[in-house]
């Protein structure tokens, strides 16, 4: 018997005890997914409802520290297609929870789930009408003279257009994340939503508006290998509960869609993707032409490497498109979903977006 | 152990498979229906984890386990990119339009009657189609939008006379 035998045995039998553990908390985990898939609790974090327009709330999130901002932020998500708690997930991986720790008066617009009665919405009708109602509501509930929009998403060329058709609107800053804004760089959803090939108006006139499945069919499609991602990651990572309880919240957001109405729908795909109109400056909502060079506040663009609902740089052509001084991009590592919800979105999406609004936000 | 296939032998395994149905989902997406994504690909899924299963029945150490998974995940993002270069392709956006419209001319004409049976069904009952509700909910949303823009006026018409008693 060596010196060391006996030290290797202890740590022998360490690292086989070890094992077992996790190994007991994957076959736990793994069959709490699969025979007891409980509703993972998602949107936690104390809010009021500050208005509503049709299906759209306002919510808003009170800053919890002492001495908040005193420019509340407003966030403008992507209309239909998800659900906006992916911003309030789960407590330790909620986008919201992040900012009102970090003393922002955070409010968030639900657009709400759309149904037949909604197939009228335009474009012009959020961008003309429902968006600065909402920026007047919160400056009347949060008692500031201005506010930061933060878009996401589709929320981005939205809180964009209405900046730019309102520019003595009070906007302190426009953060446009994972926005669209140069549609002939969009990728695959150009190519798939070429007017040669892609016949909005029969899909309109068949289904009224744009049914969840279908569009949930477009997104699997544009990443035909991202179930498989996850669900390698998942079955790497069943032994670890913090894990396994983010898949299940993330997971139910990922397959919960929501319809687009139809002639926002139809809007959307002519002028925005076929026609590209926003970024030419042809494109025209409530008799008015959009000119983001009209565009004069702080903005701060931030996108995502390998986003391909939004490429990065069809999202960046909004710096090069506004008038301001102050402008920022950033371009951080991960996808569109990792900007707001996950690990790699709390060490560094959050913190850029939070640090460069408090520098703007006094 | 000769019956053991070694890692480099599984490895081997599951990459063929995953080459397998690779070809079969590109053949697939030229061809009406479209696949379920999911549905297609959890069997290869299956299949490539069954050799990292076996692996750990053998007791592979950590490290072994930690370069399966880097090589699992480097391959799906191989042929990740590799779908990507054949869906931005302008005949597979051709191919992906003709199938929407036929799709569409097939789905549309039963969806319509489908709509039709529904209302006319819910009009013998004696209660209001899905049109009608539709049509009241625009209405309603409507009638708050001018009330909104009355609000809007008697605040204005409120500051106003504020603005007056202050002078």
């Amino acid at each position: 018997m060596t010196e060391r035998e006996p030290e290797l045995q202890q740590e022998v039998l360490r690292r086989w005890q070890e094992e077992m553990v996790a190994q007991m908390k994957r076959v736990s985990n793994a069959m709490d997914l699969g025979l007891r898939p409980s509703e993972p609790d998602v949107g936690q974090t104390p809010r009021d409802l500050v208005y509503r327009k049709g299906k759209a709330r306002l919510y808003r999130y009170r800053a919890m520290t002492p001495t908040p901002h005193p420019v509340p932020l407003l966030m403008v998500p992507n209309l239909g297609i998800s659900r906006p708690y992916i911003f309030d997930l789960h407590p330790g991986n909620s986008f919201i929870e992040y900012m009102v720790k970090q003393g922002f008066d955070f409010s968030l617009l639900d657009w709400g789930v759309f149904g037949d009665e909604d197939n009228r919405l335009t474009v012009d009708e959020c961008v003309v009408e429902i968006l600065p109602m909402l920026v007047k509501k919160l400056l009347q509930a949060s008692r500031a003279r201005e506010v930061s929009l933060l878009g996401y998403c589709m929320g981005g060329p939205l809180s964009a257009c209405y900046v730019a058709l309102h520019p003595e609107a009070p906007v302190r800053n426009l953060v446009n994340m994972a926005g669209p804004i140069d549609f002939e760089k969009a990728g695959l959803f150009t190519v798939w939503m070429d007017k040669r090939h892609f016949n909005v108006e029969k899909l309109v006139e068949t289904f009224g508006g744009m049914p969840a499945n279908l569009i949930r069919s477009g997104f699997k499609l544009l990443k035909p290998t991202a179930d498989l991602t996850t669900l390698s990651n998942l079955w790497w990572n069943l032994g670890n509960d913090r894990y396994v309880q983010g898949f299940k919240a993330l997971n139910r957001w990922s397959n919960d869609y929501v319809p687009i109405p139809g002639t926002f729908f139809k809007q959307w795909v002519e002028e925005f993707y076929q026609g590209n109109k926003l970024v030419k400056g042809e494109l025209y909502l409530g008799g008015q032409r959009v000119d983001l060079s009209r565009i004069r506040c702080g903005v701060l663009v931030v996108a995502a490497e390998t986003d391909y609902i939004a490429p990065a740089e069809c999202v960046r052509a909004l710096i090069d498109a506004v008038a301001s001084q102050d402008k920022e991009y950033v371009e951080l590592p991960g996808g569109h979903i990792s900007l707001i919800a996950g690990r790699q979105a709390a060490k560094v999406a959050w913190p850029t977006v939070s640090d460069w609004l408090a520098q703007r936000s006094q | 152990m000769s019956g053991t296939p070694s890692p480099e032998e599984l490895i081997g395994q599951w990459r063929q498979v995953m080459t397998e149905g690779m070809e079969a989902w590109l053949a697939m997406l030229t061809r009406a229906p479209q696949p379920d994504v999911f549905q297609f690909w959890m069997p290869f899924f299956n299949q490539s984890m069954a050799p990292l299963a076996q692996l750990m029945s053998q007791g592979a150490s950590s490290e072994v386990l930690r370069f399966w998974k880097g090589f699992l995940d480097q391959g799906i993002e191989s042929w990740a990119k590799a779908l990507e270069q054949a869906m931005t392709s302008e005949g597979f956006a051709g191919a992906f339009g003709k199938y929407l419209n036929q799709y569409l001319g097939a789905v549309g004409p039963a969806h319509t009657e489908m709509k039709k049976a529904n209302e006319e069904y819910l009009r013998a009952l004696g209660l209001p189609s899905r049109t009608q509700i539709a049509e009241m909910a625009s209405q309603i949303s409507w009638v708050e939008s001018r009330i909104e823009e009355l609000e809007a006026k008697i605040e204005q018409v409120l500051a106003g006379l504020a603005a007056l008693r202050a002078d």
